[in-house]
């Protein structure tokens, strides 16, 4: 019984995978905060950091190895691109020139207006059709008399 | 617990159900009702023809009212075109969006209408393929001079100097939820043939 009601849940997750897939990206977990350094002021410790080979732990590779490029007049690795956190783009037609637009948010357009966007034709119809037959079917089979 | 959830999965797929076959039948109704208006339009213009000929370009049409009707013989496509790019217009037929020109006056006339309805075969429109509208006053012969795929939000709307007429529809035509995309088919005017319908 217990699965049968998780293979449906499971049905109905995945129909609204299309509209619940930015959700997955909230499971990416968030970089850890940076922790300085600490470094003791004692006489102990400075007689370890006159020391050439004094054990300092290093918490931030990257700030190091930058500031050692730096010193040294290498550039800086690019910036790397979280993906995760971007949409996933929708492939082009094979068949069809596609024309990339600016940054401009989607507004609805009713009347026309030089530059505007094309006018909102989308509808939720077909995929409320799906889910709700879907849901039915689910629905009707857990609902089904069991043989004796 | 297993009766519970089919219960309620039963009554949730229902109402979904319900919600799109009332949707559906308002559409099929508010067609008809399109298609009748411009049925009694016709009418009227061709007594009015008959008796004296008279034009009255500027006339303001009304959101939902009929303005012409589109045919597309290539997709089997025979619809009458209404005032209007909102829901409760495009249920009733392609939309005639406001402030463009209508389809054989001087300008960019744009037509939207949904993918899972009137243009659902609009993706299969090829260029050079004939389009023909019908308006009070012009009759229309087009012809698909270019098919392009845009970003919702893409400035694809321009004014034009010459007559042409722009269908626009969601992109990809078969897609689950609303559609990230629009589909835009550009017809210009096949020489010769335009002609006003009163005639």
């Amino acid at each position: 019984m217990r699965s049968s009601i998780l293979l449906s849940a499971a049905a109905l997750l995945a129909l609204c995978s299309v509209e619940a897939s930015a959700q997955f990206t909230g499971v990416v977990v968030p970089p850890k905060p940076k922790v300085d350094v600490v470094v003791e002021t004692t006489p102990k410790a400075v007689a370890q950091m006159r020391d050439s080979v004094a054990r300092v732990n290093l918490t931030s590779m990257k700030d190091w190895v930058d500031s050692a490029a730096s010193a040294l007049g290498v550039p800086a690795a690019p910036a790397v691109t979280d993906t995760a956190r971007m949409p996933a783009p929708v492939p082009p037609p094979a068949t069809l020139p596609r024309i990339e637009d600016p940054a401009v948010p989607a507004r609805s357009t009713t009347e026309f207006r030089e530059g505007a966007a094309a006018p909102s034709t989308a509808t939720p119809i077909p995929l409320l059709a799906l889910v709700g037959l879907s849901s039915l079917a689910a629905g009707l089979w857990l609902l089904r008399r069991r043989r004796a | 617990m297993r009766r519970l959830t089919g219960a309620l999965l039963t009554a949730v797929g229902a109402l979904l159900l319900i919600v799109v076959v009332a949707t559906q039948a308002t559409a099929a109704l508010s067609r008809d009702r399109a298609r009748a208006e411009w049925a009694a339009e016709e009418a009227r213009l061709a007594a009015e023809s008959a008796r004296a000929p008279r034009r009255d370009e500027s006339r303001p049409t009304a959101r939902g009212a009929a303005v012409g009707r589109l045919l597309i013989p290539s997709i089997g496509l025979d619809e009458v075109m209404v005032e209007g790019v909102e829901e409760r217009q495009l249920v009733a037929g392609p939309g005639h969006l406001p402030g463009s020109a209508l389809p054989g006056e001087q300008g960019n006339a744009i037509v939207s209408a949904h993918r899972d309805r009137h243009f659902r075969a609009l993706d299969e429109l090829a260029i050079g393929d004939t389009i023909v509208t019908q308006t009070r006053h012009h009759r229309v012969v087009w012809r698909v001079a270019e098919r392009r795929v845009v970003t919702a939000a893409a400035p694809v709307l321009r004014r034009s100097d010459s007559a042409r007429l722009t269908l626009t529809t969601c992109w990809p035509v078969r897609y689950l939820g609303p559609a990230p995309d629009r589909l835009i088919v550009t017809a210009v005017v096949v020489p010769g043939i335009a002609q006003a319908a009163t005639k």
